[in-house]
This record gives structure tokens, C-alpha cells and sequence, in this order.
């Protein structure tokens, strides 16, 4: 670096630039857009309240004569409404930033459900091996077999069997991060397994169980630290998915109620009015959820190859 | 050998059995079964003769055995919201899931392997980077917004294909099972459901063979291959791809159960009269014989195809036969 004075100490921020993993970053140009694309959806999203021209939960602002208008290079669109508006004069950009904000939500929130459970069992069954290891491991191979959406679904109907009827809407959020933790916690546990098992053999654990620490203490604070690395990248890989697993309920009509969409709610809405040839009440909040797992993905694999370049 | 077939025996029965007792212990304490069938004004005594006819008052054992015994001879019980036997429901629409299903792992093998084949072997060629970038976004895109996207273009932009159903169906094996593929109705119903459902297993496929051939093309006995002068063609398809083909059977094999759980989202995009729509809408309308019914179902599929793909996989491989491998056949 020219610009790096030459007898200081690197400061923090030098360092981080100078570290391999930000080399690796700034050298892959389709990593950075990626990433680039996705900080700012998920910027725009979180600041949903503030950037959005409209607020579509607000039912007194909405006017039912601004419905079905199309994109404003359309004829018949609006300036007011870039992305034109839905069946009962929602503002499509708006909804999308609201929808975003919830996909991401519960995208986030589930995969760190999955990363608890995943994590704490791992490490049970790494560091304790015998009867519990095979029980966790025996559960985690008969759910690997099935697939994520079919594991959601079932625990989906499930929760809602035993819900209240009533209650169905205001649980749902609950319900389907709850459906999507619990079926993506086994990747984490098997990871963790693998390297506590790697771990547990080590001296240093020798050392402290040796002075009297319990097997909790040893597990979370000792262990567990030197096990993070391939976790953040499982959780990263793994946000896609969730975010597509919850777009895929909510589509398919068991996810968030149409009163506070998701992106999945609002493609499922839409579709109803593709036949009109209102296309652009589906496929915005399409490409915006494209996107976003597209960039999510995209992230993600670099972040694997980065860190760990024998899964190539 | 025997050891070894018995030993997966076991183990794919004991999965069967936990499945079974999952979805039985949904059909029997989930929600009140009686609950969901009688009318508002039913007196208590008609609801003790209920319960009485139905078993519920017999040890839960007696019970578990007895929905068990009912499961093996294809009686799940009565719909609760269709009033009719659950195994009827399945058999009518099985036919169209599995036409469904089957055409779109055609699809993606005949598509998949060579496409595979080729970003294999022209590893950093323009038109095989091109198709890798390609298969990154065919991932990224959820498959029912595939399947609406082909929707929007093919029937109601161009018309040229219908956006929902099955079209006309045809009867045959006396009557077991209604086919769509001997009208042209149905085939032409069959194309963009097919196309939507094969998507995501054709870029996995191609993925797959892509990885392999890089593997097997390191691989010495390639090397000696050409040394012996030996053609390209013959090298690339009688050596190396032929090589490559086993772990991919493999995956192609366990993938099938996950075409039959991902066809859910296809049928219910284009309204596809199936089994993974009526399992949809069974959980809607929390309808529990149902739901218990495809699971085990589909606990089924899943256990038949890998007891399959690990015995296809011990006759195939020869390493597997000779060395002392216990339980586990992915080696």
C-alpha cells in the first residue's frame, strides 16, 4: 500500500485490509457487487419506516381509485408510484421494502434458531459421545433424508393443529420460524460434532478439566470458540435457503398473512392478477427476492472457498 | 452379504416404524378427532358411542397397533374434510404426481449429464462459464417463480401452453391409473409443470457430473489412457464418464423422494391435481388422516429408494463387497 505511512504500527482498520480474507474479498470483483447488492436491500429493508414512499399497513393512506396502476414508464403509471400499485392501491416499491424487511427477519431469526439448537447438540454429542451421540446423530440422518420444505411443512401443520383457530394469524410469524429453525439445525450439529470431536482430544481440555471445570463450562466457553469458523459460514450458506424456505410457505399459503407480507405473500397475491396482465403486482416482488438469494448465495460461496479451500 | 442386506433391512424398518409412530401419534392426539366430525348439538352420549366405535377408549397400544395394521393394507382412516377414505384420495392422485415426478428426472438427466460433460471438460471456456453462472441463478430462482414466470410468458403473453391441470386424462391398467401422456392435451399440460419441477435437479446434476469429470480427468489411469494413444472421444466417454456415472446414479436416485416433495410446490402452482396439492391443502384445513397418511407415504418412498440406491451401489462397487465396511455404504 503507497499510502501506509512506514513506521507506525498498522492500525486496526490497516490490518483488516491487509488480512488474507479481505485480499480474497477485494480480489473476487463479482463477491464485492454481491455483496455490495445486498448490504443495501438489506439496509433498505431494515430502514423500511424511513425509506418507503408510502406506508401500506397504513390503511387510512391508501386509496382504493390508485389500485392496479402500472409502472411509471408504463402508460396509465404514476410518479407517485414507481413500480405502480396492487389490487387495493398498495404501492409495489413500498410493500416490497415492508416485505423485505420481513423475509430477512425471519430468514435471520430462524437460521439462528437452527444455529442454538444445531450448536448445543453438536457439541453434546461430540463431547459426550456413547448413547446421546448416537441418539442426535440417528434423528439428524432421518431428517437429512428428507427434504427442508417437506420438515417445514410437517412441523407447520403441525404447530397449527395445535394452535388455536383463532390465533392462526397472529402466531404465524412464530410458527414458520419455529418450521424453519427446526428443520435446518442438523448442517450445524454435524459440523460441530465433527470438529468437537477433533477438539476434545486436545490438551488445553485436558488442561481445564484437569483444575475442575464442569463439562458445561468446558463445552460453551472452552470449545465452543474454537469451533465458530465453519459455523458462520454454514449460517451465512444457510440464509439463502431460509429466506427461500419462507418465501416458498408463505407462497404456498401455510406463511405471513397477506395483512403483513412477506415477499413470498405478496408473489402469491400477485399471481391472482397475472391474467389481467397486471405483471408487475408478482414479478417486482419476484426479482427483489431473486436478488436478494442470489446475492445471499453468492456471498456465501466466497466466503466458503475463502475460508476453507479444500471444499473447493 | 446377507449380513450386510439384513443389517439395512433393520435399519430402513425402524425408520418406517418411527415414521409411523410420529404420524401416529399426530392422527391420535393432535386436535380431537371426534371433535372434527360431529355437529354442535351432539349430546355426550352420541359422542361416548363415538368414541367407543372409533377405539379411542382402547389402551394406546391396541390403538398404535391397530392404525399400523390399517397403514400396511393402505387404510389411513376418513378425510376429514373430504368425508372419504384417505387411501382413495392418495391412489386418485397418485398417478398424476408420479407422471409429473418422473418426466422432470428424465428432464434433468438427459439435459444435466451433458451439460456436465461439458463445463468438464472445458473447464475455463467462455460458453462453460457462461452455463455455471447459469446454474447459479437457476438455484437462486424459487421454483414457483419459475413456474410462474413460464405461466406469464408461455399462456398468457404467447398462449401456447395451458397454466393449470392435468388436460384430458386417459384410463388405463383397467382403470388404476388415468395417464397424460396418450393426449395431446395432456402432454401439452405436462410440458411446463415438467420444465418447472426439473430446473433446480438439472443444474444439481450438471454440477455433479461437472465435479466428477474434474476429478476423474486427474485421475492416472486417464493419463495412461492417452499415453496408449487412445482418442479423445473414446478417453472422455468410454473412461472418464463412465467413472463418473455411479455417484451420480446415486444422487439421481435419492434426489427422486425430494422431485416427489418439491412437486408440493409445482402442483400447487399450476393447480396439478397430485398428491403433494392434497397434502397442501390438508394442512390448511389441519386435516390430520391426511397428513399422517402422506407422511408415512412419503417415509416410504424415501426408505424403498435408498434401500435401492445402497444395495444398487453393493453390487455395483467391488471395494464395498471386499472390505470390512459396516452399516454405511457412502464411502
Amino acid at each position: 500500500m503507497p499510502d501506509t505511512p512506514a513506521h507506525s504500527e498498522p492500525s486496526r482498520w490497516q490490518r483488516i485490509r491487509q488480512s488474507d480474507l479481505a485480499l480474497s474479498f477485494l480480489a473476487s470483483k463479482v463477491t464485492v457487487a454481491a455483496a455490495f447488492v445486498a448490504v443495501v436491500m438489506i439496509a433498505a429493508s431494515v430502514g423500511a419506516a424511513l425509506i418507503a414512499p408510502h406506508n401500506p399497513y397504513d390503511m387510512a393512506a391508501i386509496d382504493i381509485f390508485d389500485s392496479m396502476l402500472p409502472p411509471v414508464w408504463e402508460d396509465g403509471g404514476e410518479r407517485r408510484f414507481l413500480l405502480g400499485t396492487d389490487s387495493i392501491g398498495r404501492d409495489i416499491l413500498s410493500t416490497i421494502l415492508y416485505g423485505s424487511r420481513m423475509s430477512i427477519f425471519i430468514g435471520l431469526t430462524s437460521v439462528a434458531l437452527s444455529l442454538v439448537i444445531g450448536v448445543t447438540l453438536g457439541l453434546i454429542a461430540g463431547y459426550r459421545g456413547g448413547l446421546l451421540d448416537s441418539i442426535i446423530m440417528r434423528l439428524a440422518e432421518v431428517q437429512l433424508a428428507l427434504p427442508t420444505i417437506l420438515v417445514a411443512l410437517l412441523i407447520n401443520g403441525i404447530l397449527r393443529a395445535v394452535a388455536p383457530p383463532t390465533m392462526v394469524n397472529d402466531v404465524a410469524v412464530l410458527v414458520l420460524i419455529l418450521s424453519i429453525g427446526l428443520s435446518n439445525w442438523v448442517q450445524f450439529a454435524r459440523a460441530v460434532r465433527a470438529s468437537t470431536m477433533v477438539e476434545r482430544g486436545q490438551e488445553y481440555v485436558l488442561a481445564v478439566r484437569l483444575i475442575g471445570i464442569g463439562p458445561m463450562a468446558i463445552m460453551f466457553r472452552h470449545i465452543l470458540p474454537n469451533v465458530m469458523g465453519p459455523i458462520m459460514v454454514i449460517a451465512t450458506l444457510n440464509l439463502s435457503g431460509a429466506i427461500l424456505t419462507e418465501a416458498t410457505l408463505s407462497f404456498l399459503g401455510v406463511g405471513v398473512p397477506s395483512t403483513r407480507p412477506s415477499l413470498g405473500t405478496l408473489i402469491n397475491v400477485g399471481t391472482d392478477y397475472l391474467f389481467s396482465g397486471a405483471w408487475w403486482i408478482t414479478i417486482f416482488p419476484g426479482a427483489a427476492l431473486a436478488l436478494l438469494v442470489l446475492t445471499v448465495n453468492l456471498v456465501g460461496d466466497w466466503l466458503r472457498d475463502a475460508l476453507n479451500p479444500t471444499l473447493g | 452379504m446377507i449380513r450386510y442386506v439384513s443389517g439395512r433391512l433393520t435399519q430402513s424398518l425402524l425408520v418406517m416404524f418411527i415414521v409411523a409412530a410420529v404420524a401416529f401419534a399426530l392422527f391420535g392426539f393432535v386436535g380431537d378427532p371426534i371433535r372434527q366430525m360431529i355437529t354442535e348439538d351432539a349430546s355426550q352420549a352420541e359422542i361416548d358411542r363415538l368414541r367407543e366405535i372409533m377405539g379411542l377408549n382402547d389402551s394406546v397400544p391396541v390403538q398404535f397397533w391397530r392404525y399400523i395394521s390399517g397403514a400396511v393394507q393402505g387404510d389411513f382412516g376418513v378425510s376429514y374434510h373430504h368425508k372419504r377414505p384417505v387411501g382413495t384420495l392418495i391412489a386418485e392422485r397418485l398417478p398424476a404426481t408420479f407422471e409429473l415426478a418422473g418426466l422432470s428426472v428424465l428432464l434433468s438427466v438427459v439435459i444435466g449429464i451433458p451439460l456436465g460433460v461439458y463445463t468438464g471438460l472445458h473447464r475455463h471456456g467462455r460458453l462453460a462459464r457462461g452455463l455455471m453462472a447459469a446454474s447459479l441463478v437457476g438455484v437462486s430462482i424459487p421454483t414457483f417463480l419459475l413456474g410462474i414466470l413460464l405461466i406469464y410468458l408461455f399462456s398468457v403473453i404467447l398462449g401456447w401452453l395451458p397454466s393449470f391441470g392435468r388436460g384430458e386424462t386417459v384410463a388405463v391398467l383397467g382403470g388404476f391409473w388415468t395417464t397424460g401422456f396418450l393426449t395431446t392435451s395432456g402432454l401439452r399440460s405436462l410440458i411446463l409443470p415438467s420444465i418447472t419441477l426439473a430446473l433446480f435437479q438439472t443444474t444439481m446434476v450438471m454440477r455433479l457430473v461437472r465435479a466428477e469429470m474434474l476429478d476423474v480427468m486427474r485421475a492416472d489411469y486417464i493419463k495412461f489412457a492417452r499415453a496408449r494413444g487412445l482418442g479423445t472421444r473414446t478417453v472422455h466417454f468410454r473412461h472418464a464418464l463412465k467413472n463418473t456415472l455411479m455417484p451420480v446414479v446415486t444422487v439421481i436416485g435419492l434426489q427422486l423422494g425430494s422431485v416427489i416433495a418439491f412437486a408440493i410446490i409445482t402442483e400447487s402452482v399450476f393447480q396439478w391435481p397430485g398428491m403433494g396439492r392434497l397434502f397442501l391443502q390438508s394442512i390448511q384445513q389441519v386435516d390430520i388422516p391426511v397428513m399422517s397418511a402422506y407422511l408415512i407415504m412419503i417415509a416410504f418412498f424415501f426408505v424403498v429408494i435408498n434401500l435401492i440406491t445402497d444395495l444398487a451401489y453393493y453390487s455395483i462397487d467391488p471395494r464395498l463387497r471386499a472390505g470390512a465396511l459396516k452399516g454405511n455404504a457412502h464411502a
